[in-house]
């Protein structure tokens, strides 16, 4: 077949069809089904995150400081984010949007998030982190972004007082979870990375 | 430590769930239950898959061949597809289509959606792999068991198909 020629009238119709087809791979569909069938006939196991002393992640984090991202119902009860929220919230926070503040070290994100009345998990003071601090229905939830090669790999933390979160793996979007609670926090560990990855990371916080 | 089968089946193969929902929704009769099928049938063979590649290409044949099986249930012998005998683009020549991108945006998925299933199935299955979920010609020739150049060929005639279907409902 002939390459295609842009000025062609016939290519231009041809890319311009193969464009708009192409935007369909973004239609939304409902997994609720799909999600109840495969829990039901391939059961996960519950994946323990073994809470470990941190150690040098290769790779380097920058701290922001993000928006308000509603996606919690107010309640006094503890807030349970669905994986498609989770999601949303990962997509949200990689993409920049909101305001950010690079702070240097953890102690730095601590100094600034203990008005919140929330602190991060420990992390090795020789990398530079991103910390996303959101207030959600009244709900803080803090992010830390890490960029692991070139998907970047977010941990939330909230306390577990504000958000349910119980030790499992979910998938939404393309974007994998790993979420448990440890210590009194609700920690969330995701991206698009295999989920190996992501317990790998998991095992490095130390709460 | 080699990782079990419902390890890997979440870790390699239920990200890709979504994109295989949206594509049973453009075959006819229940999407969810051809997906579940071929979940079921990509965990059972999950020791084939070699990890190192991309999933995509190897569960959207199982998502057909799991759709041909179905079919043959139904129809036990299926049409086979002469492209000499598919309707050409003379009915709306490019000259009809002024700015193409702006007339197709127009479109709604749904009514995207809705002329797609219109097309013969091997067309469609066509324009699912190499437009809507980007496999390369190479790939998408191995998934459909036919060669390359055909693969090409059925694309291009399937976006006129296309074309005309989206043309003629929306007069």
């Amino acid at each position: 077949m002939a390459a295609q020629n842009p000025h062609d009238p016939q290519d231009a119709l041809d890319q311009a069809t193969l464009a708009r087809l192409a935007k369909l791979r973004s239609t939304p569909v409902d997994m609720s089904r799909l999600q109840q069938f495969v829990a039901r006939e391939i059961p996960r196991r519950r994946t323990r995150l073994f809470l470990r002393p941190a150690i040098a992640l290769a790779a380097s984090i920058v701290l922001m400081v993000a928006g308000t991202l509603a996606f919690f119902a107010f309640s006094s009860k503890p807030a349970m984010a669905s994986p498609m929220e989770m999601a949303q919230l990962y997509n949200d926070v990689v993409s920049g949007k909101g305001g950010g503040m690079v702070v240097h070290s953890v102690a730095e994100a601590n100094r600034m998030l203990a008005s919140k009345d929330q602190s991060m998990p420990n992390m090795p003071d020789d990398l530079v982190m991103s910390c996303c601090m959101s207030k959600v229905h009244n709900k803080q939830v803090a992010c830390l972004v890490l960029k692991d090669q070139a998907n970047p790999i977010i941990v939330t933390v909230a306390k577990a007082a504000d958000m349910d979160m119980t030790d499992c793996q979910q998938s939404a979007n393309g974007v994998n979870m790993v979420m448990a609670q440890r210590g009194g926090k609700s920690i969330c560990v995701m991206g698009k990375v295999p989920i190996a990855r992501l317990i790998e990371v998991a095992g490095q916080i130390k709460t | 430590m080699a990782r079990d089968a419902t390890q890997r089946f979440y870790a390699e193969i239920w990200p890709h769930a979504a994109m295989l929902l949206r594509a049973a929704r453009l075959m006819g009769g229940d999407a969810d239950d051809l997906v579940q099928e071929t979940l079921l049938k990509a965990f059972k063979a999950i020791a084939s898959l070699d990890p190192d590649t991309n999933p995509r290409p190897w569960l959207l044949t199982i998502l057909r061949n799991t759709r041909v099986d179905q079919l043959r249930r139904v129809t036990p012998e299926l049409a086979v597809i002469d492209l000499d005998q598919l309707a050409d683009d003379s009915a709306s020549p490019a000259a009809t289509w002024l700015n193409p991108q702006e007339i197709l945006e127009a479109f709604s998925d749904q009514q995207m959606i809705d002329a797609l299933k219109k097309l013969p199935e091997e067309i469609l299955w066509t324009l699912l792999l190499v437009d809507v979920e980007g496999i390369d010609h190479a790939q998408a020739a191995v998934v459909l068991g036919i060669p390359v150049g055909t693969v090409k060929s059925r694309a291009f005639r399937g976006r006129a198909m296309l074309r005309q279907i989206l043309a003629s409902a929306h007069k």
